[in-house]
């Protein structure tokens, strides 16, 4: 049987550690990575249709991220929060943007991007090579080429020239459709990378006050991480807050509080 | 010289200062003049969709060939070499050649 997480671990090492995390936080995002992967697999996914729900899911995502943080930069200013319970605050904002919309986005970038490859376009590779004598450097390229972010945005036909030189000049025309259908698909993988990216630029102007009011919280309660984390992206900060700060706040607080009660009784 | 082995992502020849980039830049900001670099990492994160003109080839470890740093490599016409190992550490302020095609990584 194809082990997902395996092959995963494998191939993207990162990625792995994203899911291996999230895989404690959210079990329902894991067989959500499943059902899209197997459906892929099994020619039943319509791309473009899951990248457009994908897509205006992260939209719609952000929007809220938005209005929350509005929300809690207005009240801390009035209200009196502990320590504590802010950075829980601040912990429970990015973990929305980074479970609930972001990681969607990541899930079906990165299905697609490495399980695509190793089960699709290495044997198509190997077939190309044998049938029609062309290199994989030069098919890759001219894939990358004819589905490239320029090319779907401006519909520049200079850049799918060399896919188009290379098809016609094919014998095999089974063949040649079946690297057409692989060039559409690869055109909407291309297309969430893309997407990924834009909404990463555009998340940038939010998430970055969060991270440094998360660092000025863990700061001043003397538990500011090591100078490597620093520069480490959201899913290794939100571990780190989540299971080793957040619980030793906790238990200073709550040990106060029973001080507190057992001092006044 | 020294050669380091990896594999071949995209075709073509560069030469550079070794430009290590670094996660949690949210651009890869190349100041000053027109000198040319290589970007070395550990792997290019999907979010970084365009690169600096100055940058005239791609090294990572990550080994793949349909890497994000391949694929942008390929797109735009510069050298890519992929699965070399430890990469970000080895090649700090070096000046690199890279062979796309070869898939090897020379330095001084």
């Amino acid at each position: 049987m194809y082990d997902f997480y395996k092959s995963f671990q494998q191939k993207s090492p990162i990625y792995y550690e994203v899911f291996l995390y999230l895989e404690t936080q959210v079990v329902e995002l894991k067989e959500k990575c499943m059902k899209i992967r197997d459906k892929f697999m099994n020619y039943e996914l319509d791309l473009e249709e899951e990248y457009l729900r994908v897509a205006s899911k992260a939209k719609a995502g952000m929007n809220i991220a938005q209005g929350m943080w509005k929300e809690l930069e207005a009240t801390k200013e009035k209200s009196d929060f502990s320590d504590l319970a802010y950075l829980v605050r601040l912990n429970v904002l990015i973990k929305y943007i980074y479970i609930d919309v972001q990681t969607e986005l990541l899930c079906f970038n990165a299905v697609l991007n490495k399980v695509f490859f190793e089960e699709k376009i290495q044997e198509l590779l190997q077939e190309v090579y044998d049938k029609e004598g062309i290199d994989h450097l030069d098919f890759l390229t001219a894939l990358d080429q004819a589905t490239s972010y320029q090319y779907i945005k401006r519909r520049e036909n200079a850049t799918a020239e060399k896919m188009t030189n290379l098809l016609e000049k094919f014998t095999d025309l089974e063949l040649a459709e079946r690297v057409k259908k692989v060039v559409e698909e690869f055109s909407i993988q291309k297309k969430s990378e893309h997407m990924f990216s834009e909404a990463f630029i555009e998340w940038t102007p939010l998430v970055l006050p969060i991270r440094e009011e998360i660092w000025r919280v863990l700061k001043k309660v003397d538990m500011y991480p090591e100078d490597e984390m620093r520069v480490l992206p959201f899913y290794n900060l939100l571990p780190y807050v989540e299971k080793v700060v957040l619980p030793n706040l906790y238990e200073n607080a709550t040990s106060t509080y029973f001080k507190e009660k057992y001092r006044r009784e | 010289m020294n050669v380091i082995k990896g594999l071949g992502a995209s075709k073509g020849i560069a030469k550079g200062k070794a430009l290590i980039f670094e996660e949690g830049n949210d651009r890869i900001l190349v100041e000053g003049d027109e000198e040319k670099y290589i970007l070395v990492a550990e792997y290019i994160p999907p979010y970084i969709a365009e690169l600096d003109k100055r940058i005239s080839g791609i090294i990572v470890e990550e080994s793949s060939l349909l890497c994000h740093a391949a694929c942008i490599a390929r797109e735009i016409g510069i050298p890519c070499v992929t699965g070399v190992e430890e990469c970000y550490t080895t090649l700090v302020n070096k000046e690199i050649t890279i062979d796309g095609s070869k898939g090897e990584v020379y330095y001084v």
